[in-house]
């Protein structure tokens, strides 16, 4: 795969551009505050690999079928996430036969394929929504107060800490919420909602200074 | 310095004069005084005019029970109707004006009204104004223009709000004594705390305290709990901020106000925060209210609650007069004669109770109080201030007084008729409250929530037991979360109380020579003017439930909602019903627990942000075409785009003319789109649609039809398998969630054992829906790798490709009744793909067309559309789609669907129309008249009986390639009656008679789609 220079939320691949959904959002404002300064740093990760997977978490097949095919456990603890440094490769849970892999973009068809082949005969799926997802990384000293406003779930340092993910509503959105440290968190969002989603993102974080990035 | 600010003492800052203006008189006070001290610093007691009588309103409280000192706070944009003067910190030019007065507050032309007082009783706007009935419209709108009282702004609200949620592990409603204790209690404890109060500075009642705590200044001993607090990192405190309602599983709301205490060139930043609140644990410590005592013109400015004339004196340095009665039934009072004592007034203290003792009584005298025991205020004189107390012996029995009256010239009357709880927070969530006959106040019993209520709003009234109870309060919800958690207050509060064991007397409504409605009316609600006599007239009209009494009376309803008043008022009921009080209960108490603004409501949920707009990936391009748009749930789609000079008839003639002619392309990405995998998935489609899907092949796709379990019409669209086990099913874009909701929850409660997985994969595809005879030779030019030959390639199949580069995969379905390849591409190179189309259909003529040609030449075809053809009450049959029902297997609704009655063909049923003038565009929704004569009927209106109806219109189009309108519509028996003439007729009254015919218009044999 030939894969040339990559702007932020356009870019050409294979002759092909793509166009996250926030293309234009992102080029029509950059914040009202310098990185240094913001309190809230806000950039978009457009285009990685989003993997449905469905399976029977009691079944060690379905388990190691996973693990096997793209190198992380799959966490069966509810409300968190496996983050495999070498390849990239995130896997979240997102309820009890269902789980989500985040990936760098090249590798959708080999993963996609080394799932559905360690699968075999097992009750288990794949799904590619790849597109049908993007991701906004939320850093900076007052990255929780943001999603505090949004959200109901306790994302306070003390609850929502590095390997915790969570779905619940972020504004009028579904999401699924990540933390990765005490000041950068991140959200997936579904791409018909990720403008509504950022104008909210940009709005309410105005008086904490935010920046695009 | 004016003659009522004290020389010394109190805590507001002497060395910040603050000026202001009420009325247009500028006048001064000190940072930290609140509107009410400050006015009552410069003498001005006159606030405004009551509701119905305009009689003259003054400061009487000190903080929410105000039910008088209502101001029109601000100008312009930012100006907010009756605003509590006793709630509003002051600030340096601060612009408040009386409200329900006119021309001003010292002379109000309606005050007119006070004197026909007698002729305005309780229920007078219900039995005045019954008849004639026809009438009402032209009282109501007399009756609207006098009532109300302030005056809202006409501009947009210029400030900003905003929403934030926040967990707690125990929350602590209000930080006086018992909130403060509680909180300190928690944060020794361990646990994570967020304490909230209402004021500007923590305290409470402690901000007014004159007694000590812990050998030092109750003040001071608030600083140091302060200091305390917020040394620790797990406390969080918020000022200005107040609980406004509890909701079940402990979920509160607060509302911060962070900056209406600054000046409007200081103010920055949102104004209000909404706080939601998630508490595991609650402490309420809200304090309590005093009661007023119910006498004769107990309303007139210059009356004031004995509580607040001593938070007056002993916060604000401010005293409200020189010289007072002080009215009366319980010892607690008595702190309150000492502090004007102290402040150099003369004090005649009026006590109800003949038997009356207490240490606090024996201080007052010794500080030189005059104290008459056995006695009541039965009047009080004056016209826009108190001028004179008419002060009555009780009779023995406490029922009557004696003839005998005492006149004193006073120019305050302080009033004391108990305290009541602040039991609201705790009866939001259905808590229960018990009648303490002792007390005389309804304190807390059992709550469903996980809650405590400390101090006062316990009925706990003594300073030191409210911190002892506070505290052990405060511990023992830290220690419900953590059960070795503890903690010491380190001192013993109760060791040094001299004010245990005060008492109280019932004096509901001070008795008078005369029945009370011969009696100088004595107010229970001075907000809405309901007196005493109001509430047994009440009952003497048949209102007993205290509901009622309230709804008649008005008594409780205004923007104090009755704290002050309300319990003298259900007293005064239950006497009049010859019950007890507990018998007779209380209004409900329900949230807002104070008037709150919309603004905090609303939050940023407003413009562009008031609900999510989700856009699909062309939505830039169809903005830079100038498309109008259609909402289609929260989607934005396309309508139609119109040139510079077309209107949508002249557009979608255009657009509906080329899809036939060459090419037309629409954004279809909106559709839902579900993926299912799994072994028993083509079982699972056969039980969720009327139509088999067992024999689908991989490569083929298939319509259903879907029904819900009462037999009626659901959704629709096409289901494509994509191979063994796997399929892709497209949903309406509305019905999108609910669908796949409907599928979860049969799969996941009926049908366990089917091995089926579903993902939604609507926003992963994006589909460019490309339409017309020449829709395949573009198709073909940008995809090399799909043999387009309609062997290969056959109508209802799909084939993977690669379109201008992209994957995708190109579906052989179609909405237009015309040759149709769906692009379905992954969405972040829709745009690529997108534009490659349009640009390989140049030579075509190649259009984009929206979701009104979409309609129009559908219904061409007779496609429907679930949800205009269908209103959840039509089922296949009705839509001509029997046929499709499978008799081999069981599906959802098929059992309901059989019944008799839903096959009826006496049932609506879809049918197609066409003017018989050729001209006439129907109006959608006009009805089909039974019987034509009954045209005739419609030109005598009013109508005697209903005309008879046979269904009605439901699409309705001007169709360019048939050269007349069309219309589908739904007609009782209407699939019998092809060929015959209807009359039709909409709700502006326009008539045309119509031609019921087939609901396919266009290309009956559909060879333009295959």
């Amino acid at each position: 795969m030939s894969s040339q220079t990559q702007t932020n939320s356009k870019a050409v691949f294979d002759d092909v551009t793509w166009e996250s959904p926030l293309v234009e959002a992102v080029a029509a404002y950059q914040g009202n505050a310098t990185e240094e300064a913001a309190g809230v740093i806000l950039q978009e990760l457009p285009f990685s690999t989003y993997l449905n997977i469905r399976g029977d978490a009691e079944d060690s097949k379905f388990l190691t079928a996973v693990k096997k095919a793209c190198g992380v456990e799959v966490p069966t603890k509810p409300n968190t996430y496996n983050y495999d440094e070498k390849t990239g490769h995130v896997i979240s849970w997102l309820s009890p036969d269902e789980w989500l892999l985040i990936a760098p973009r090249e590798s959708v068809a080999k993963l996609e394929a080394a799932l559905r082949k360690g699968f075999g005969g097992l009750h288990a799926a794949v799904t590619d929504n790849s597109h049908g997802y993007t991701a906004i990384t939320i850093n900076g000293k007052n990255a929780r107060e943001l999603l505090a406003k949004g959200t109901p779930v306790d994302v306070s340092v003390e609850h929502f800490t590095t390997g915790d993910c969570a779905q619940s509503l972020l504004a009028k959105t579904n999401v699924l919420m990540w933390a990765e440290t005490d000041s950068q968190l991140g959200v997936v969002v579904r791409r018909s909602f990720a403008d509504y989603l950022w104008q909210w993102l940009i709005h309410s974080a105005q008086d904490f200074g935010v920046h695009v990035r | 310095m004016s003659q009522y600010r004290l020389p010394q003492g109190g805590i507001v800052n002497r060395d910040a004069p603050l000026s202001f203006q009420f009325n247009g008189k500028t006048l001064s006070g000190f940072a930290g005084d609140t509107l009410a001290s400050a006015l009552l610093a410069n003498g001005q007691h006159l606030i405004g005019r009551s509701f119905k009588y305009h009689r003259p309103r003054g400061i009487i409280g000190q903080g929410a029970e105000d039910p008088n000192a209502l101001v029109q706070l601000g100008e312009g944009s930012r100006t907010i109707p009756n605003v509590r003067a006793t709630q509003t910190e002051l600030y340096s030019g601060l612009v408040a004006n009386s409200v329900n007065c006119w021309p001003s507050v010292d002379f109000d032309v309606m005050a007119v009204n006070q004197y026909a007082s007698r002729l305005l009783p309780a229920g007078f706007y219900y039995k005045t104004f019954k008849w004639p009935a026809k009438a009402w419209h032209f009282y109501e709108e007399r009756i609207r223009a006098s009532a109300g009282l302030g005056t809202i702004p006409n501009e947009p609200d210029p400030d900003r709000y905003e929403h934030v949620h926040k967990h707690a592990e125990v929350m602590v409603v209000g930080a006086g004594a018992a909130g403060l204790a509680a909180a300190l209690a928690a944060s020794r404890a361990g646990a994570q705390i967020l304490l909230v109060d209402d004021q500007a500075e923590l305290g409470g009642g402690l901000l007014a305290e004159q007694r000590q705590i812990n050998s030092m200044s109750a003040y001071d001993w608030a600083k140091s709990v302060e200091a305390e607090l917020r040394d620790n990192p797990k406390v969080q405190i918020l000022t200005r901020s107040t609980a406004i309602g509890y909701y079940d599983h402990n979920f509160l709301t607060v509302v911060e106000r962070r900056h209406d205490h600054l000046s409007e060139s200081d103010r920055e930043g949102v104004r209000e925060r909404l706080w939601k609140v998630r508490a595991r644990e609650v402490v309420l410590a809200q304090g309590a209210f005093e009661r007023p005592m119910i006498y004769g013109y107990n309303d007139l400015p210059g009356t004031l609650l004995a509580g607040a004339v001593e938070t007056y004196i002993n916060r604000y340095a401010v005293k409200p007069g020189n010289k007072a009665v002080l009215f009366t039934n319980n010892d607690n009072a008595y702190s309150s004669a000492m502090a004007m004592l102290s402040a150099g007034m003369e004090v005649q203290v009026v006590d109800s109770r003949a038997d009356a003792e207490h240490p606090l009584i024996a201080q007052a005298t010794a500080q030189g109080a005059d104290v008459l025991k056995g006695y009541v205020v039965t009047k009080a004189k004056g016209g826009k201030h108190v001028k004179e107390a008419v002060i009555q012996q009780l009779t023995p029995d406490g029922r009557g007084v004696v003839q005998d009256k005492q006149q004193q010239e006073v120019d305050l009357i302080a009033v004391s008729g108990g305290w009541n709880p602040a039991v609201h927070l705790h009866s939001h969530t259905g808590g229960k409250n018990r009648w303490d006959d002792e007390k005389l106040c309804f304190v807390p019993d059992s709550s469903p929530q996980r809650q405590v209520s400390v101090g006062s709003c316990n009925g706990s009234f003594d300073l030191y037991e409210s911190i002892n109870e506070g505290f052990a309060g405060g511990l023992s919800a830290a220690q419900k979360l953590n059960s070795t958690a503890t903690a010491e207050l380190g001192f013993i509060p109760a060791a040094e109380s001299e004010t245990a064991d005060m008492r109280v007397s019932a004096m509901w409504l001070v008795p008078q020579n005369t029945t009370p409605e011969r009696s100088p009316k004595a107010f229970v609600d001075y907000q809405n003017d309901t007196s005493a006599a109001d509430i047994r007239l009440a009952v003497r009209e048949g209102f007993h439930s205290v509901e009622h009494v309230k709804r008649y009376t008005a008594m409780g309803f205004g923007t104090d909602q009755g704290k002050m008043g309300n319990i003298n008022g259900m007293a005064i009921l239950a006497e009049a019903l010859g019950q007890s009080i507990p018998e007779t209960g209380t209004t409900t108490f329900r949230p807002l627990y104070t008037p709150t603004s919309m603004g905090a409501m609303a939050g940023s949920n407003l413009d562009d942000l008031f609900d999510p707009i989700r856009k699909t990936p062309m939505h830039a391009w169809h903005t830079s075409m100038g498309a109008t748009w259609e909402d289609v749930g929260q989607w934005k789609r396309a309508w139609y785009y119109p040139d510079a000079s077309e209107d949508m008839h002249a557009a979608t003639k255009r657009e509906s003319t080329i899809i036939h002619s060459n090419v037309a392309v629409l954004d279809a990405s909106t559709l839902g789109k579900i993926d299912i995998q799994g072994p028993d998935a083509a079982e699972f489609l056969n039980r969720v649609y009327i139509n088999g899907f067992k024999l689908l092949k991989p490569g083929r796709c298939r319509y259903g039809i879907m029904l819900n379990d009462a037999g009626f019409i659901m959704d629709d669209g096409v289901t494509t398998c994509l191979g063994e086990n796997h399929y892709l099913m497209t949903t309406t874009t509305g019905g999108a969630a609910a669908v796949l909701n409907h599928l979860e929850l049969w799969l996941q409660t009926e049908w366990p054992e089917l091995k089926v997985y579903l993902t939604s994969v609507t926003d992963h595809w994006a589909t460019i829906s490309v339409n017309g005879p020449d829709s395949r030779k573009i198709v073909e030019s940008l995809c090399s790798d799909v043999d387009f030959d309609s062997e290969a390639f056959p109508f209802m199949s799909f084939q993977d490709g690669t379109v201008a580069g992209a994957p995708c995969r190109i579906m052989r379905i179609s909405f237009s009744g015309e040759l149709t390849y769906e692009i379905n591409v992954p969405a972040h190179m829709a745009r690529h793909v997108w534009s490659a189309v349009f640009k390989a259909g140049e030579a075509y003529q190649i259009t984009p067309y929206g979701t009104e040609t979409m309609h129009i030449v559908r219904a061409e075809k007779g496609f429907i559309i679930v949800g205009q053809e269908t209103d959840g009450s039509m089922t296949a049959h009705d839509v001509g789609y029997g046929g499709m029902f499978s008799s081999k297997k069981e599906f959802i609704g098929k059992r309901s669907a059989q019944r008799v009655h839903l096959k009826s063909p006496e049932r609506k049923q879809l049918v197609g129309m066409k003017p018989v003038d050729g001209k006439t565009v129907a109006m959608e929704g006009a009805h089909i008249l039974t019987n034509a004569a009954d045209v005739a009927l419609l030109t005598s209106l009013p109508l005697k009986e209903p005309i008879k109806m046979d269904g009605h219109i439901t699409s309705s189009y001007y169709s360019p390639v048939m050269g007349h309108p069309i219309a589908l519509a739904v007609v009782k028996g209407g699939q019998q009656r092809h060929g015959e003439k209807v009359m039709v007729s909409d709700h502006l009254g326009n008539v045309c008679e119509m031609e019921i015919c087939a609901t396919t218009f266009y290309d009956l044999e559909g060879a333009k789609q295959r």
